[in-house]
């Protein structure tokens, strides 16, 4: 295993410190929905051929996934349902919902994915990487407690928050979701809890339905969950104004101690599910403004994990500028100042 | 230039993006956008959609599927065929599947290469016979059987050659 840990000065005299991890295990490639379907191995592959070829790779922290325990997986999601998937998987290929598909490896790899992130949230705890990213799958974030649901089994992101509040002591967890689609499984997880804020912004009218305004969280969770849906079409500047105006103010009154991001990339232009316009520097801009939430309120501490983006080129140069913004702060933070 | 003359030069060079009724082949149509993520049409319809009255359910947080498929990748004008060809095969038993498929492939298949339509009555390519006489002495089928293969191929028909 390769680690790299960079601190330089930039020509401008600022910091720059590439301390940030990135989870990645091939066997992330086994799990197939489909033969032609879009959530395909091939993703991940795109993006680690990417990262090679911009000389990235070598630059990340590689932190080793381990798979998840149950107990954590328990945390969000119902023993019947784990049950339920042990015995679906003896029986695949086979659809679980409209359009998930599973293959004999599929449940395996969801743990090794949900476990990623938790290897994630652990490097970034002990101080090991400043900040990281998990490029798994299958994504997570329209899991709900009791079933699988668009392309996702286990909520990586849902897992990683209550891993974060029980494991590590953490009473705020942050957890914003650019995905192009609305995270209705993380939304339903946390829908009363207010330990976690959700933010999405998501294209709507659009799959799956959920994430309008007026879903703000309900009893001890009122005002945990701020959605922003956004017509097709959405762009750069739109999305980022709905950061500044939306997300800056609702972390300030939250005050996070960690920031977890579910980042789907396919409200890129030429991302073949979705509508909106969004190029690779607002995923820059996006990284940009949750970092600095991190950094102001969370010790910098935060993980991001891959959920959708299907068009390959554009999801690994989105991933190449997610990285590179999250590996410039303002400086390393050094694991005694936590 | 005539306005009428220049609106009709403007409807074909912009295309004609309304929701007037798609002349398409809708089992195609399903194998290139949707077959993907949801695997055959039939076996999708019927292992996840249910109908209740007249309507097509799904189950999404949108329940009623018209709505649902509003906003799920499809054009406005492609929407009634899909909703219908779904509502269709959600209920109805998968019985071309279990009975013909060994010789016959898929009913889009058959009837895209087998039968032919005139005048409004549907033959067969090779025997050149209406289809309903056709189907009476085909494969020792009983009555009741040739007459549901019969109209369920009228309907794959209509499906692939819409509208």
């Amino acid at each position: 295993m390769l680690v790299l840990s960079l601190v330089t000065i930039t020509a401008a005299g600022g910091t720059v410190s590439l301390n940030t991890g990135l989870v990645y295990h091939p066997d992330y490639l086994l799990h197939q929905p489909g033969a032609m379907h879009p959530e395909r191995p091939a993703r991940l592959t795109a993006i680690v051929e990417h990262l090679q070829a911009v000389s990235l790779w070598r630059s990340l922290v590689h932190i080793e996934p381990q798979p998840v325990a149950d107990a954590w997986l328990l945390e969000v999601h119902s023993a019947d349902y784990l049950r339920e998937l042990d015995r679906a998987v003896e029986q695949a290929p086979i659809y679980l919902d409209p359009d998930t598909g599973i293959s004999p490896d599929s449940v395996r790899v969801a743990r090794l994915a949900a476990g990623g992130v938790l290897a994630a949230v652990d490097a970034v705890m002990v101080g090991r990487v400043r900040n990281a990213f998990a490029a798994v799958r299958p994504p997570g974030h329209h899991a709900l407690p009791d079933r699988a649901m668009g392309f996702c089994l286990f909520n990586n992101v849902a897992v990683a928050a209550r891993y974060l509040i029980k494991h590590h002591g953490i009473e705020r967890v942050l957890i914003v979701d650019w995905d192009v689609h609305h995270g209705n499984g993380t939304q339903a997880m946390f829908y009363e809890d207010p330990s976690v804020l959700y933010f999405s912004t998501h294209q709507s009218p659009y799959y799956p339905g959920t994430g309008s305004a007026e879903e703000s969280g309900t009893g001890a969770g009122a005002h945990s969950v701020v959605n922003v849906p956004l017509p097709s079409g959405t762009g750069d500047e739109d999305i980022v104004a709905a950061f500044e105006n939306r997300l800056l103010p609702a972390a300030e009154s939250f005050k996070p101690q960690f920031v977890l991001v579910s980042a789907g990339f396919d409200g890129h232009f030429s991302d073949p599910l979705a509508q909106f316009r969004l190029t690779e520097e607002a995923y820059a801009r996006l990284t940009r403004i949750v970092l600095d939430i991190a950094e102001r309120y969370a010790d910098g501490r935060l993980v991001s994990m891959l959920e959708g983006g299907y068009d390959l080129d554009a999801l690994a140069s989105s991933v190449e500028a997610h990285l590179r913004a999250l590996s410039v702060s303002s400086g390393p933070v050094s694991p005694a100042a936590r | 230039m005539h306005r009428g003359l220049r609106c009709f030069i403007c409807a074909c060079a912009v295309g004609w993006t309304g929701s007037a009724p798609l002349a398409v082949d809708l089992h195609r149509l399903w194998e290139d956008r949707c077959a993907n993520c949801h695997g055959e049409a039939g076996d999708f319809a019927r292992r996840f959609l249910s109908v209740q009255g007249d309507a097509l359910q799904g189950a999404h947080p949108d329940r009623e599927l018209r709505r649902f498929l509003q906003n799920h990748y499809l054009k406005n004008n492609e929407i009634d065929g899909v909703y219908t060809m779904l509502l269709a095969q959600a209920g109805s038993d998968p019985r071309f599947k279990e009975r013909c498929t060994p010789c016959h492939a898929k009913a889009a298949q058959l009837a895209r290469e087998s039968l032919i339509r005139r005048d409004g009555v549907l033959y067969t390519r090779g025997s050149r016979r209406p289809l309903d006489d056709f189907m009476q002495q085909h494969a020792a089928l009983p009555a009741g059987e040739a007459a549901f293969f019969a109209g369920l191929l009228e309907r794959v028909e209509r499906e692939v050659h819409r509208p």
